[in-house]
């Protein structure tokens, strides 16, 4: 990639170069947003109205419940079924990538399970479990499942041979090699599972909010949208926004806490 | 008076078989190893030497032949023999002092006595101050330390060494051939070194043994015993003999 010359990548020039046009895209983005909010032909929102919205939002309520029982409702569904995906999903992943046997008796039926959409399950879990909360954390559960034990499948049956070798040759046992060698070595797919997995976990759990819900981030969006309150629609889409990079962060966090020896 | 056999090789014919067809790597090799000599096996690029280093330590094994260690037939990899990977193979998990440890931990040692069993050759080989440093902090010359160190603390009674050094700079090459000497004369074992550089083979080995080019046959073998140590690349003698082993050396494009 070419570079300005004039912008040695050291200098204050070249930071200040790369602090300001970011800066500049988001002022620009928002300028759009106004002129067309201001246009008056759309029934959106200015950028201002929405700040203020979304800053006076937490001190009201939402059919009955303040914004932060909203908030802690969608996040509370999320982490509980990604917690339970990744108590039963790692260890079936690494079962399925580690034995010949059990891959032989899982895999076909994972395989066949797994491009099932979650929604797909709307029909025969509200048949089995009704409504309500269960429910809704199962097919969450669904979806975050298949992106964490495929990766963890992959990531085990693809350690290097090198890794094999030297632990066969320095003496490791079955059990030396599985957790001293083939699960270090395929934490970074494991993780990279995780993460792909709090995506479609956000995916589904918007879905369900909208479809039927009475609380959640979703439910606010689809209030928004059935009381012409474009504004709550859009306050919804920033919580996402916002959340989304709050778990982006805490896994680095989390990644770098668990695997000191990938930070520089 | 005939020194002790320690390793024997026997007949070590190795076929790799596929669709596309079969190759043949290793053909009839066989030689023996004596107690704490430095062997050289040298032959060029892609002769199959790396494989028979394999079979040696059971990683792979033999389409037909035996390998023989303290005068039983080994079937499998075996702790008394010591390997050191020519891409390292360190855990990036796991800092130096804890893939120095490797082998001791694999035999369920107490992990007290572990440290003061690898902190040793941690010392020997120069790493003192690096003993909590991840691989991925170490140079590629200190890396092979780690992976010497850890060969050595796990005690073996053979050490395989493929092409350690394949990977350096020249400059770092040339000061481990001297460093493993170093640690070669402190700590006698029996080392089994495989390069295809014939000055490096020159100026580390008790005996050298040439390998054709695929399939690997034993060309010639070379006693070095009377050229004294420490080796001066620019002797005589050494360089004498360096165009006696290039001469006859297979020529391959790499």
């Amino acid at each position: 990639m070419k570079t300005n010359p004039l912008l040695k990548n050291t200098s204050i020039g070249y930071k200040f170069f790369y602090y300001i046009s970011s800066t500049f895209a988001l002022i620009l983005f928002l300028i759009l947003w106004h002129i067309t909010a201001i246009s008056g032909k759309t029934m959106l929102p200015t950028p201002a109205d929405t700040i203020w919205r979304l800053i006076t939002i937490w001190g009201t309520e939402i059919s009955n419940q303040p914004m932060i029982a909203h908030v802690g409702m969608s996040i509370w569904r999320i982490v509980s079924a990604l917690i339970v995906a990744v108590l039963f999903g790692i260890p079936f992943g690494v079962a399925m990538g580690w034995n010949k046997t059990f891959r032989a008796v899982f895999k076909p039926i994972f395989e066949t399970i797994r491009p099932v959409p979650p929604i797909a399950w709307v029909p025969l879990v509200t048949l089995w479990f009704g409504t309500g909360e269960i429910p809704r954390i199962i097919i969450i559960f669904m979806g975050v499942l298949m992106p964490i034990v495929v990766n963890s499948y992959a990531g085990v049956s693809m350690v290097p041979r090198l890794n094999i070798d030297v632990g066969r040759s320095f003496g490791a046992k079955s059990l030396d090699m599985l957790f001293d060698i083939v699960l270090p070595s395929s934490l970074g797919a494991i993780f990279a599972g995780v993460r792909t997995a709090v995506g479609t976990g956000w995916m589904v759990l918007l879905a369900s909010e909208m479809l039927a819900a009475k609380s959640g981030i979703g439910f606010l969006i689809m209030q928004g949208t059935n009381n012409s309150d474009l504004e709550l629609a859009i306050v919804g889409m920033v919580m996402i926004g916002v959340m989304g990079a709050l778990f982006a962060y805490g896994f680095d966090y989390l990644e770098r806490w668990l695997c000191p020896w990938k930070r520089s | 008076m005939e020194e002790k056999l320690i390793l024997q090789a026997k007949n070590i014919s190795k076929t790799f078989f596929s669709k596309k067809g079969d190759t043949e790597a290793i053909e009839n090799v066989s030689l023996n190893v004596r107690e704490n000599e430095f062997l050289v096996l040298l032959g060029p690029g892609q002769c199959g030497k790396t494989v028979f280093l394999n079979i040696l330590s059971g990683l792979i094994s033999a389409t037909s032949g035996e390998v023989i260690l303290d005068g039983k037939v080994i079937k499998d990899v075996d702790t008394r023999i010591g390997f050191v990977f020519q891409k390292t193979g360190l855990f990036e998990w796991k800092t130096a002092m804890e893939n120095v440890e490797l082998g001791l931990k694999y035999k369920k040692m107490p992990k007290k006595q572990r440290a003061e069993n690898a902190q040793k050759y941690i010392d020997l080989v120069g790493l003192h101050g690096f003993e909590n440093a991840y691989p991925k902090q170490l140079s590629g010359g200190m890396k092979q330390r780690v992976g010497i160190a850890r060969a050595y603390t796990a005690n073996p009674e053979i050490l395989l060494m493929d092409e350690p050094f394949g990977a350096l700079d020249a400059q770092t090459r040339y000061s481990m051939q001297e460093e493993i000497l170093k640690i070669w004369s402190q700590e006698k074992r029996t080392i089994i070194f495989v390069t295809n550089n014939i000055e490096e083979a020159v100026y580390l080995g008790d005996r050298i043994i040439q390998f054709t080019e695929q399939p690997a046959r034993v060309k010639k073998e070379y006693d070095l015993s009377f050229l004294p140590r420490p080796r001066n690349y620019v002797d005589e003698e050494f360089l004498r003999i360096r165009t006696e082993i290039s001469d006859n050396e297979d020529l391959t494009l790499e």
